[in-house]
């Protein structure tokens, strides 16, 4: 847009007001209402720009204005609008109005995947908070279990991220993390970077430590008369009885009293399971077809912690909790018991499957496998019974390659997939891994993160056709200049002030722009003061586009920021060339970086003229500056990657 | 043709509501108000009304909303309860400051801590200082009419109405109740008043300004002004109203008191309860009688000092407390009998906070004592254990 065109237009927001000489927000609104010809609402939230232009009995807004109260001016705007929508629907309007509020400061899967849980697969939808659910730690690589903290749900109609393999299946938002190992570490890239950058991975195994014990200490109970009755079992001897157990026995209580039974047709597993229990100083007897035992004390045991009936069956908890070497034992006997191995044409290495009846022993087998290191993927079978089939080979693959395009290539694997319905994400309490399970396949995923602010969520999720325009001074600057959300680290403010012990703000600033974009609305932007015709040109978009739109735009403030008046549009521009405020747009969920800075100037050169950072120049705060850099630098890449610009 | 329905307090809400037809609501559900959105949201979603139902996300963006959609020149309408009237009490403020004409149906519960979702009057009564017109509702009659009172109201002097009813005494509970009809209504409420608002572009105005010492008392004086025509306006179209409904709808209702020696005062659903007992105690010559406030903002002093002139005993009942004085209706009452020349005896009674019933014995009990002279200064707690 040419200068002489956009300053020919009306000007609505009068001169005459009262906001500090050099300040920003006059600026950023006039350039705001430039963009649009149609006629304007504005409704603005208690703040410098309320109070400097409405004190009775002046007024500098020449177009319809409204204030109503400090946190609600997104509200607000939602009842003018829908009355005017009201209107319209009557024709009782037939003018096109544009709404806009000025205000200050203030990953997801498809509806048939199942993430595991302490409890086993659950089906997404069922998730509730409080649950318990396994989760890899992306540092140490450890299995964990970790806790739904919240439950969010989302519509979607639109299209989603399929990733299918031979061991993986995964349905999910463009948006969704997903875990990658790459050189030596996890990090997490957004599903739809699977459609362009990155080849699919296979599934790494997890560490997982587990307790150590030496001996198993059966519980006593009343014994019957001449009964032996069990001290101490050694562990490993007990867990492959177990194994053996759970895949093949049977209890049986009768008048000749508490019979034990495995049932093993092979001459070699017979011995083998009397080897076993002579160890433990069993007295057992061999019958054609199976090896036989009584114990009044054990078959309680049995019956308590494995389950007497097949469909009841599983591996108990505490077992699950022990180290690897042990798990292995109970691991071999069960699968000599229930497992069986095949091998297929062509391939090498036999594939293995267990088979069960039992939902519990089905759930607690696969967090056997996983916590063994293998993979596995689990199917139902006609007759109800559930068939594991394990992979040992396919985990020791974990290469991906980062390949350099500019243009998008998908692989046979990873396309997108139209998908009309809901999607859920549990929000866990640490990790943001989840194990999921989807056609069978399991595999390791991420999950997504917090959503604030009531006021412009609530609005920005109803729909309304508003723009909501942020202008960050950061900090509450009308009462006073304290700290706000959107503080940065480091500043001095009126309750974060620079004193002996504490130097200024030491948490960094929300991120805005990105958490009012995961609210899936059209339109996002960042945008700063001097660079008019950027932001014109996104107050333009964010007009015409059908639905909520929302630009965060840096206004710097000269009290607050302790500079003077005339710094102000300099200083906007030292913000973006040191890469402290980029200037970028997501539109429909699609980044797109407007001002590329390949030569970014130190971060300091920002800070320097702002009183609020005059105390970091000392060699005592020296470092906060290096902290300050490196997170920019940090944020500066993500957002790189998110707009596909390497 | 008027038509009698089985309907509770809350579908009687949500009919007036059907037929005033605002072009927006906002709301929140809260218990037990939820009933009477949960109505209007059927109307909504079978398209019997044209209302844009804006499902807010909390009392205070509902109250921003529906303010803001007034203000944008509309009708606009919510309602509900005890801690989401607290939360929306900043704006409660805002709407009555911005002289806007909301209707707004508080179904009354107790306010928290203890957390309690039951009947009593603190809600309401703590937004009485709010410049909010206050109309009390005995029954699920009540509630429809006044309802459609409020409007006309608060369109003629530009300011907000609350009418009250009973959680789940009124809410909940079925009666009968007359409707009218919707072309009866439509004549009654008639067209909202011509007024400045946001969506004239023409002739663009700027609403909530900063106003310092300098211009906010004048403000407030102009409001205190409305609440004064209020006052003058209300009589005016109650008669209008009763004229068609044949419900009386005066500042009060004087049930049997012209020659009561004792008479009870009390609103919403108690006095239902009270009339009874009056009945019942009449047949055995005893002179009672009841004296139920309707509109308790504004205040109608005068009326209420005159009606209370030959009485020579009174019980007020309260349902709500103002912790450390006098509760609201005791306190107006003897407001009210300041000026008068006849001083009766008043006997202050707390009752039903948090839902505690109130049976007949226990009114024919307060009656009993004002009739034996009873009467001092100590509150008396009613039904407490």
């Amino acid at each position: 847009m040419d200068i002489k065109e956009l300053m020919s237009k009306p000007v609505r927001l009068a001169p005459g007001h009262r906001s500090c000489a050099g300040c920003a927000f006059p600026i950023i609104v006039r350039n705001v209402l430039r963009a649009s010809d149609k006629p304007v609402v504005v409704a603005n939230a208690t703040g410098c720009l309320e109070v400097t232009t409405t004190i009775y009995p002046f007024t500098s807004w020449k177009v319809p204005f409204i204030h109503s109260a400090f946190e609600n001016a997104a509200a607000t705007l939602s009842g003018v609008e829908r009355a005017y929508m009201a209107l319209r629907k009557k024709g009782q309007i037939k003018k096109e109005i544009k709404f806009v509020a000025f205000g200050g400061d203030g990953g997801c899967y498809s509806d048939d995947t199942e993430i595991f849980t302490e409890k086993g697969f659950v089906n997404v939808k069922k998730l509730k908070v409080g649950d318990k659910i396994w989760s890899v730690n992306p540092n140490s690589n450890e299995l964990e279990i970790t806790v739904a903290e919240k439950m969010f749900k989302y519509k979607v109609d639109g299209n989603m991220v399929r990733v299918k393999t031979r061991f993986m299946d995964y349905f999910v938002t463009p948006d969704h993390n997903v875990p990658m190992w790459y050189k030596g570490k996890w990090k997490f890239i957004h599903a739809r970077d699977l459609l362009t950058r990155y080849k699919t991975m296979s599934l790494r195994s997890f560490l997982w430590t587990g307790k150590k014990i030496k001996y198993y200490y059966p519980h006593k109970i009343k014994q019957i008369k001449n009964q032996k009755v069990y001290n101490k079992f050694p562990i490993r001897s007990w867990l492959r009885f177990l194994g053996w157990f759970i895949a093949e026995g049977t209890l049986y209580k009768s008048k000749s009293g508490y019979l034990i039974r495995i049932y093993q047709s092979n001459k070699k597993g017979r011995n083998e399971i009397l080897k076993i229990l002579k160890e433990l100083g069993i007295n057992a007897f061999e019958c054609s077809r199976s090896v036989d035992f009584h114990s009044k004390q054990i078959y309680y045991i049995l019956h308590q912690e494995v389950g007497k009936y097949s469909k009841e069956r599983r591996i108990p908890r505490w077992i699950l909790q022990l180290e690897k070497s042990l798990l292995k034992e109970i691991y071999i006997t069960l699968m000599k018991g229930d497992g069986s191995s095949s091998v297929q044409k062509g391939r090498s290495n036999p594939h293995l499957r267990y088979i069960t009846s039992s939902e519990r022993l089905m759930n607690t087998f696969v967090e056997l496998v996983f916590k063994l290191g293998f993979n596995c993927q689990v199917s139902k079978r006609k007759d109800g019974c559930y068939s594991v089939g394990i992979s040992t080979i396919h985990l020791k693959h974990i290469i991906y390659s980062r390949r350099n395009i500019y243009k998008k290539q998908g692989t046979k694997q990873v396309k997108e997939e139209k998908y009309k319905g809901f999607v859920y994400c549990p929000q866990l309490k640490k990790n943001h891994t989840v194990i999921i399970k989807r056609n069978n396949k399991i595999c390791l995923n991420g999950n997504s993160y917090d959503i604030g602010l009531q006021s412009i969520s609530g609005t920005l999720e109803r729909g309304h056709d508003i723009l909501y325009v942020c202008y960050d001074n950061e900090a509450y600057a009308n009462t006073g200049v304290q700290r706000s959300s959107a503080t940065p680290f480091g500043a001095s403010t009126t309750t974060t002030p620079y004193g002996k012990v504490h130097p200024g703000k030491e948490t960094h600033r929300k991120d805005l722009t990105k958490l009012i974009a995961a609210h899936n609305i059209p339109y996002v932007a960042q945008a700063a003061v001097h660079n008019w015709q950027d932001l014109v040109m996104k107050a333009k978009k964010g007009f015409e586009v059908d639905g909520p739109a929302f630009i965060n735009v840096l206004s710097p403030c000269i009290p607050g920021w302790k500079i003077k008046p005339d710094e102000t549009i300099d200083i906007s521009k030292k913000a973006v060339m040191s890469r402290f405020w980029p200037l970028f747009e997501i539109e429909n969920g699609e980044y797109n970086l407007n001002f590329r800075v390949d030569s970014p100037i130190p971060v300091e050169e920002f800070l320097k003229p702002q009183g609020r950072f005059k105390h970091l120049f000392t060699p005592e705060n020296r470092h906060i500056i290096d902290k300050i850099q490196s997170h920019v630098d940090k944020e500066w890449d993500k957002l790189l990657k998110l707009c596909n610009e390497l | 043709m008027a038509k009698t329905v089985p309907f509770t307090g809350a579908q009687a809400a949500a009919y007036a509501m059907k037929q005033i037809n605002p072009e927006v609501v906002a709301a929140y559900p809260i218990t037990p108000q939820t009933s009477i959105m949960e109505e209007f949201s059927q109307y909504v979603a079978d398209g019997d009304v044209d209302t844009e139902f804006i499902r807010v996300e909390s009392e205070h963006s509902a109250m921003s909303a529906t303010s803001g959609a007034s203000a944008a020149g509309v009708r606009a309408m919510t309602a509900t309860s005890s801690a989401g009237l607290a939360l929306m009490f900043e704006i409660v403020g805002v709407t009555s400051g911005l002289r806007l004409p909301v209707v707004m149906n508080i179904v009354n519960r107790a306010l928290s801590a203890p957390i309690n979702i039951h009947c009593d009057h603190n809600d309401s009564m703590a937004c009485r200082d709010s410049s909010w017109i206050q109309i009390y509702s005995e029954n699920a009659q009540e509630v429809y009419e006044n309802t459609l009172l409020a409007l006309r109201l608060a369109e003629k002097v530009l300011l907000p109405v609350m009418v009250m009813q009973d959680g789940f005494i009124t809410s909940h509970s079925v009666e009968n109740v007359t409707l009218q009809d919707d072309n009866t209504v439509k004549k009654f409420i008639g067209n909202p008043p011509e007024r400045p608002h946001l969506l004239d572009i023409e002739k663009p105005i700027t609403i909530g300004p900063l106003q310092l010492f300098d211009y906010y008392f004048e403000t407030k004086r102009q409001q205190a002004d409305a609440m004064e025509q209020a006052y003058k306006e209300y009589p005016k179209l109650a008669k209008e109203l009763s004229d068609i409904t044949g419900t009386n709808h005066g500042f009060f209702e004087k049930y049997r008191l012209d020659d009561a020696e004792a008479a009870v005062i009390t609103l919403n659903s108690t006095a239902g309860t009270a009339k009874a007992v009056i009945d019942k105690m009449r047949e055995k010559g005893k002179k009672v009688g009841l004296l139920k406030l309707r509109l308790f903002r504004p205040f109608p002093y005068k009326e209420i000092a005159k009606a209370l002139e030959k009485i020579k005993s009174i019980a007020v009942l309260d349902r709500s407390e103002s912790y450390g004085a006098n509760p609201p209706i005791l306190a107006e009452i003897k407001n009210a009998l300041f000026d008068s020349s006849s001083k009766p005896s008043v006997q202050s009674c707390i009752f039903g906070l948090g839902g505690r019933d109130i049976w007949e014995k226990d009114i024919e009990k307060v009656f009993d004592d004002l009739l034996a002279g009873k009467i001092n200064s100590t509150t008396k707690y009613i039904g407490l254990r």
